[in-house]
Parts: C-alpha cells; structure tokens; sequence
C-alpha cells in the first residue's frame, strides 16, 4: 500500500516536474529552439547511451554545450527573438559549430576512456604481482602454512608433517 | 643346610695389587683386586680400602637387586658399641669389574678372622663358660646398643661373629648386615618357622625377638660338638622344626649344662610370645631365674588323624598350609570336594580355624573364573590353616614387608612377574593380615600399602602400573629402568648425573624417561615431575620435550647441581620440534642462535627460559592469525584482479569514461569563460 503510494506521489512528482519544462520550454521558445536544434547529437547519444554512468552523454553533452552557448549567447544578446534563433539554427555554418562541439567531445571520450583503460590494465598487472609477492614474503617468514592450503592442526601446524 | 667352613684370612698382598682403585667420595681408595673373601656376605663381595689417612677398611660391594638397608644406616653409625663394624662411609662408585654403579658400604677394617675360621662352622665345639663370657656377651652388648637405636640386627649367626683380633674371643665383633635386606642371607636355621618358610628377600624387617631366636640358635652351634643338620636342606631343617619344635630340633641329641639349655628353651621358642625378652636374657646372664611366661596365641594345633594330600600325610594344619601352594592344582579337589572341611571338622575342631577356612573359600571364590583360581584358593587355604605364617602364592613365599624387596628383585632380576601382580591384585594379602593373631611393626602400614598398589595398577596413566608399585613398596630401591642400566640411581640427582653421563656414549638412550623412572621419580621425589606430569605424558612429542626439559631444569636449579654441558648439548639436539612451535621464522631463527650460544655452558635452566615465555607464544600466535587473514584478502584481491584483466575487455573503460567526462566538463567551461570574456570585453558576439 505504502509502495503504490510512494509509486504514485513520485509520477506526480514527474507529471509537474515535465509540465513545468513544457511550459519553460515554451515560455523561452528561442532558447528551447537554439537548444533542442545545437544540442541534438547529445540527446541522440543519451537516447543510445546504455551505459548506467550515462558517462557519453555527460562528455559530448559538455563540449557541445560549448558549442552552442556563443549561438544562445547571441540570442541573449540580439533581444531573445523566435525570428532571430530561426535564422541561428537556419546557417549551416553555425549547426557544423555546434555539431562540430559535440564532435570534439567524441573525441576526447573515444581517446581518453582508450589511454585511461590501458594505464588501469598496466596497474592492475603491477598489482598482481605486488601481491604474489607479498604472499611469497609471507610465506616466507610465516611458513606454507600461513596460505590455509595445507590441514592445519589446532594451534595451526601443517597436520602431516608434524612429528606426534 | 650347613654353612661351608669359613674363608681362611690371608692377607691382600700388595704385591698382587695393580695399583688400580677407585675413590668414594673422593678419598677413600677401594681396590678392586684385593678381595677379602673372609668378610664376603654372600653375593655380596669385600674389597680393601684405604682411607686419606692410611687407615685400612673393607668395602661391601652392593648388587642392584638386593637393595641395601639405606634407611638405617644413619642410626647404624650412631650406635656406640665396640662390637659392631664401624661405619666409615657410603656411596655410589663406579665399579671397574663390570663398569657399572654399585652402592658401596665402607666399614673399618678391625673384624679379625671369623670365629669359625677353621671349624665346622656348624658346631664350634666351644667351651661354654668362655662362650657366655665373651662373644655371648659382646653380642648381647650390640643386641642393647640396637634396641636403643630402634634397630634389630637380622643377621646374628656364628659365620657372621668375628674375633676381633684376639684369640681369646674378649673383642668379638658382631658382622654388619646393612649390605642387604634385612634376613637375607640368615641361614635356615637361624630364622624362626616363619621367617624360614619366606624366600630370603621376601622375609622382610627382622623384628627383635628374631634376633633372641638366633642368638638361641648361635649359642647352640658355639657350644655344640656334633652337628645335627648335617646334610639337611632347609626344607628338611624347617620341616624338623615344626615337626617337632625349633627347641627340640637344635638341640636334639647335644649336651649343653642346666643354664643353658634353660636360656635355649627360652629363646627358641617357637612362640613369639613366649619367646625370651632382651631383659629377660639379661636376668638370666646375671645368673637370676627368669619367669615363666603365659601366652596369648592359640597352642600349635595337632589332628587325630592325618589328611593325605600329595601323597603324603599331614597332621598338623601349619605344614599343610605349606605343602598346599605347592600342589594347587590338587588343593582345588581336596577343597571342592570338602575333604580338608571334612578333616578341620572331625579332626582338628578348632572353630576360628574354620571360620578362617570358610572366609578364605568365600575370597577364593571371588573370581572362581579366572586362570589362577586353583592359585589364589591354595594360597587362601594356606592363610586360613597357618595364619602365623608368611604368604604363599605360586613359587613365591613372603610377608607383607617383605613383598617390595622380592618384587624389586623381580623385576631388576627379570623374572616372571605375573605372580606378584597376582598378589597385589587378589586380596590374599588383605585375608592375611585379617587373620593374623598378632601384627609386628609395620606390617599394617606394609598390608595397606600393597592395597594401595591394587589402585595404582589398574591406572594406566603414566607414572601409575606396576613400577610404581615397585618403588612404592621398596623405598630404598635404585631406579631399575633398562636406561639407567649402568648406574645406580637413588634421587633426582643421582639421575640427572647418570644423564650426564651417558650423554657422551654412543649407546645412549633416544629418550630420558620411561615407565620406570617416571614411577621412581613420582614416588621419591614427586616435586621434581609432578607439574609437569600432563606435558610429559601427552601425545605431542614438542610437549613432551617441554615438560621434560623443564623438569630436568628444575632437578638442577633445587639441587644446585653445577654445569651439566654434555646433557645441554644432547636436550638441545632435541628442541628444534620446540622451537618450531614459534609460526614466525624470524624468532625462529632468533631462539635458535640463543640456544647454539647457550647449549654448551651446561645451564638447562638458562635453555628452560628460551621455551617459558608463554606471552611470546601468545604473541605470535596472534600475529600468525593476523597475517592468515591478511593472506586470505591478499588471495581474494589476486583472484578477483586477475578475473577482471583476464575475463573483462572492457576493463578500465568506464574509468577511462568518467575521466573524459570531467576532461570535457573542465574543457567545456574553458571554452565558454574564455568567449564570454572575448565577448564582454568586445562588447558583441564573436560570431
């Protein structure tokens, strides 16, 4: 019951939270327009984007920001019109701009998730072998023992090996 | 059985002498190639010695299985009198003959030739006047100076009477009798009916009125011309005396004056009640009449008619008893089938001697299904006919202070043992003592004893069974472990030296303890083993080591016992399954060069303390358990990383992602703070 409740009070939560862009995004229409047209290539990554850290969208979503902001900036600036963000979006020259963002941030998230995960395998080799060696030190000093793949007797002796 | 004529004297000639002796306690020389086979007792042989100031001895070598009276000899050095050997020193040696330890007893050498040198020792032919004059009187003079000290001799007979030096007799000594058992080598004659009827080790603890019988018995052969047990066994001898009193049967046919066949009628009497008293010879010595006396045991009893048993005839219930041991598989028909009833009932009507016969059957049938029943019913037969006289059980025949030293002998002499275990587990010995008239000194506490020995036998732990029986009925008793073959070991000490010993010889055991010692040592000196009992007697051999190593560190500590380097060296041989008992090699390796630094300076106390640090112990064990876990993360982290690199393609990925993502944020803001300031510093858009 507590559950259907919680259910119910969270979609309302969306239903107002949605209204509410809707009416935004309609009361700022020349923004929405500059938006929705620049920032296309990252929403059709977040809509493809399966991951769960939606790490892609955050990337590419950052860079073709950058893009965009100079084309809304302008917006801003020449008295936020319907007429002049139809024009903006119109110029070929401006959407390869904006595309042009979201293709640098590709690039950075294709090159650097590449040299990040090899440094990580390199690190994780090391790690292998710090540990055996460890063990080894441990063994050591310790005995065969001490690895718990031998019986042990009570007060933790190899059980066969032990005179009785 | 007639003695042989006595050892003619010469004297050890030097000359034969190598020179070769060893020293007692450091200053008396004991020459192992100058025999004095006069002053021999037995098996028990004499040597010469000579003191740190020239004066000369003998010296008594011991035998291991006859263990000497150790537990007197103190109050025998005290006892003034110039009639007795004088005592000059006692002590283990190490004797070349056989190259091993013997307990040795030194005396002065002042003994003269033995009274009978020369003689038929078994009937001296000596003028009475000057015998009650002389060596009678001297012997009287030890017998007092004894009875002061709370001792009896147990050895009064004519081969053990020297003259002292003096033709005349005036200075006869008395010879010594602590080099064995008490009774042990009394001829037959000279012990009374049931002291003879023991085996010699098995008579136990002379009691004073054995010593009047044998004075009896020893006057008798001083002044007697013929010898009336020529060629008798001791059988025969003891068959006579109870046949027809130890009285009749000495003196027999000899002539001996008024007097002293009034002092032999006294002093022989086979009833120790009747028996003559010290003051009672006394009186008579000062030429008084002694009173007749009235005695509380029951008279020797005669039948009416004789029981045949064995093929032949008894009339009298104490010689049955006897003769029964020895035939126990015929016993068991003449009682089953109620003939010796039968013959107690019509022939003999004494009503205690029957009501002892039906508690003996009633014991016997106790365990009526056991192999040695026939054994056991003979031997309670026995008790029940002839309560006065010793036990008798298979070939061994003892009384309760007498059972230690035979199974002592037993044991050390390898014999069949199973007798004695018989004995102490059977309760013949408790029906004994219950129908015992009378109890001489120390048979109760001997009776109790042997019971307790029934409860230590059937413990199986260690330092229970039959060697501690054995040093528990035989305190004075060396060590008889086939360890210590070669020494003589009497207290912890003794042991420890013995350790030392052997420590350098090939031959040495692989181990210093067994069923033996263990025994010897929870008997005569419990402190030394006692707490460590439960390491000793585990299963685990580094607990074993532990507990032993701590025991012979206490030994030497409480003892003071100086350094011991050839045992350090061969315990320290054996504590690397200690020092392992430490998980981490580091303090292996530590307690290791402590021990090679300290293991030939002779101190087991100092390698005691590398092993009783229980803190230490604890403490890496804790850090053992610690790093355990710690190798377990280690493993799983192993595991798990190399899973994820070998498995996972992808691995690092979405690290590489997230890095892009803040790369790109960072770079994104750059971009546009760095067009805003272009563009608000333009005052129009870039573009």
């Amino acid at each position: 019951m507590a559950k259907k409740k919680s259910t119910s009070s969270n979609s309302f939560k969306k239903n107002v939270l949605l209204s509410s862009m809707f009416v935004t995004a309609i009361a700022l229409l020349p923004t929405t327009l500059i938006l929705f047209i620049g920032m296309m290539p990252t929403l059709v990554i977040r809509l493809t984007e399966r991951s769960k850290q939606k790490t892609r969208v955050m990337t590419v979503g950052f860079m073709n920001f950058a893009g965009c902001f100079p084309f809304w900036f302008k917006l801003m600036q020449g008295g936020h019109t319907f007429d002049l963000a139809v024009k903006l979006v119109s110029d070929p020259f401006n959407i390869v701009l904006m595309y042009g963002g979201a293709l640098v941030g590709y690039m950075i998230e294709w090159g650097l998730s590449g040299i990040v995960a090899g440094m990580m395998v390199q690190k994780g080799r090391r790690r292998l072998e710090a540990i055996k060696k460890s063990q080894e030190e441990l063994i050591e000093r310790w005995g065969r023992e001490v690895s718990g793949d031998i019986p042990l007797d009570i007060h933790g002796f190899p059980m066969e090996s032990r005179e009785k | 059985m007639p003695q042989a004529p006595a050892e003619v004297r010469k004297d050890a000639s030097p000359a034969a002498s190598s020179g070769n002796y060893v020293l007692l306690k450091g200053e008396i020389k004991i020459f192992p190639d100058r025999s004095l086979p006069w002053y021999d007792r037995g098996i028990i042989r004499a040597f010469q010695t000579v003191g740190s100031s020239g004066d000369k001895g003998f010296a008594l070598i011991c035998e291991k299985n006859i263990t000497p009276q150790t537990e007197i000899i103190h109050k025998y050095a005290g006892i003034i009198t110039p009639h007795l050997p004088k005592l000059v020193a006692c002590g283990v040696v190490e004797w070349p003959v056989d190259s091993k330890e013997h307990f040795v007893i030194v005396y002065e050498d002042k003994l003269g030739n033995p009274v009978a040198m020369g003689k038929n020792p078994a009937a001296l032919g000596l003028k009475p006047e000057l015998v009650v004059s002389t060596i009678f009187r001297n012997i009287l003079d030890v017998m007092r100076a004894m009875r002061d000290k709370g001792l009896t001799h147990g050895s009064i007979n004519v081969g053990n009477i020297f003259d002292g030096g003096s033709t005349t007799f005036e200075n006869t000594i008395l010879g010594e009798m602590l080099s064995t058992p008490s009774g042990f080598l009394q001829p037959a004659l000279y012990e009374t009916i049931p002291r003879a009827l023991c085996l010699p080790l098995g008579r136990g603890m002379a009691e004073f009125s054995d010593d009047v019988y044998a004075l009896g018995v020893t006057l008798a052969t001083l002044l007697r011309t013929g010898d009336s047990v020529e060629g008798l066994s001791d059988d025969e001898i003891i068959a006579g005396k109870m046949d027809i009193g130890s009285f009749n049967f000495i003196v027999e046919k000899s002539r001996f004056p008024a007097p002293i066949l009034e002092f032999l009628r006294g002093t022989l009497n086979d009833d120790p009640d009747l028996r003559w008293t010290f003051d009672d010879i006394v009186v008579w010595a000062e030429g008084r009449r002694v009173s007749v006396k009235q005695s509380g045991a029951p008279a020797l009893l005669k039948a009416s008619r004789p029981l045949d048993f064995a093929r032949s005839k008894f009339l009298k219930p104490q010689v049955l008893g006897a003769a029964l041991p020895k035939d126990a598989a015929l016993a068991v028909p003449l009682v089953e089938k109620g003939e010796l009833y039968l013959w107690l009932n019509r022939s003999l009507q004494d009503k205690e001697l029957e009501a002892r016969y039906e508690n003996g059957l009633i014991e016997a049938k106790k365990d009526a299904g056991s192999s040695n029943y026939a054994d056991r019913l003979a031997s309670m037969m026995a008790i029940a006919l002839a309560p006065e006289s010793p036990i008798f059980y298979k070939n061994i025949r003892f009384t309760a202070t007498g059972f230690g030293a035979l199974l002592a002998d037993a044991v050390c002499t390898k014999k069949e043992i199973s007798p004695y275990v018989d004995v102490i587990q059977s309760g013949i010995v408790a029906f004994w003592n219950k129908c015992a008239f009378a109890q001489s000194v120390g048979m109760g506490d001997a009776v109790n004893r042997i019971g307790n020995c029934s409860r230590l036998l059937s413990q199986s732990l260690i330092g229970y069974g039959l060697e501690r029986c054995i040093y528990y009925l035989s305190p004075m008793s060396p060590c008889l472990s086939e360890k210590l073959d070669g020494f003589y070991v009497r207290t912890a000490e003794d042991y420890i030296n013995a350790l030392e010993k052997m420590s350098t010889s090939k031959g040495r055991p692989e181990w210093f303890l067994d069923r033996h010692i263990i025994a010897f040592l929870a008997i005569r000196d419990k402190s030394v083993i006692e707490p460590f009992f439960a390491d000793i007697g585990s299963p685990d051999k580094h607990r074993q080591r532990h507990g032993v190593l701590k025991m012979l560190a206490t030994i030497q500590r409480r003892d003071k016992i100086g350094a011991l380097p050839g045992l350090s060296l061969w315990i320290s041989g054996m504590l690397d399954i200690l020092i392992d008992r430490f998980h981490d090699r580091e303090k292996r390796k530590i307690i290791r060069e402590q021990l090679d630094k300290i293991k030939g300076q002779g101190g087991i106390d100092r390698i005691a303390s590398l092993f009783n640090n229980y803190d230490e112990l604890q403490t890496d064990m804790r850090y053992y358990s610690e790093v355990m876990r710690q190798y377990q993360v280690l493993r799983k982290e192993h595991v798990m990383l190399e899973n994820e690199l070998t498995t996972n393609n992808r691995y690092g990925i979405e690290a590489g992602r997230q890095t892009a993502a803040l790369v790109s944020g960072a770079i994104a803001a750059i971009v546009v703070a760095i067009y805003l300031i272009f563009s608000l510093s333009a005052g129009k858009g870039v573009f």
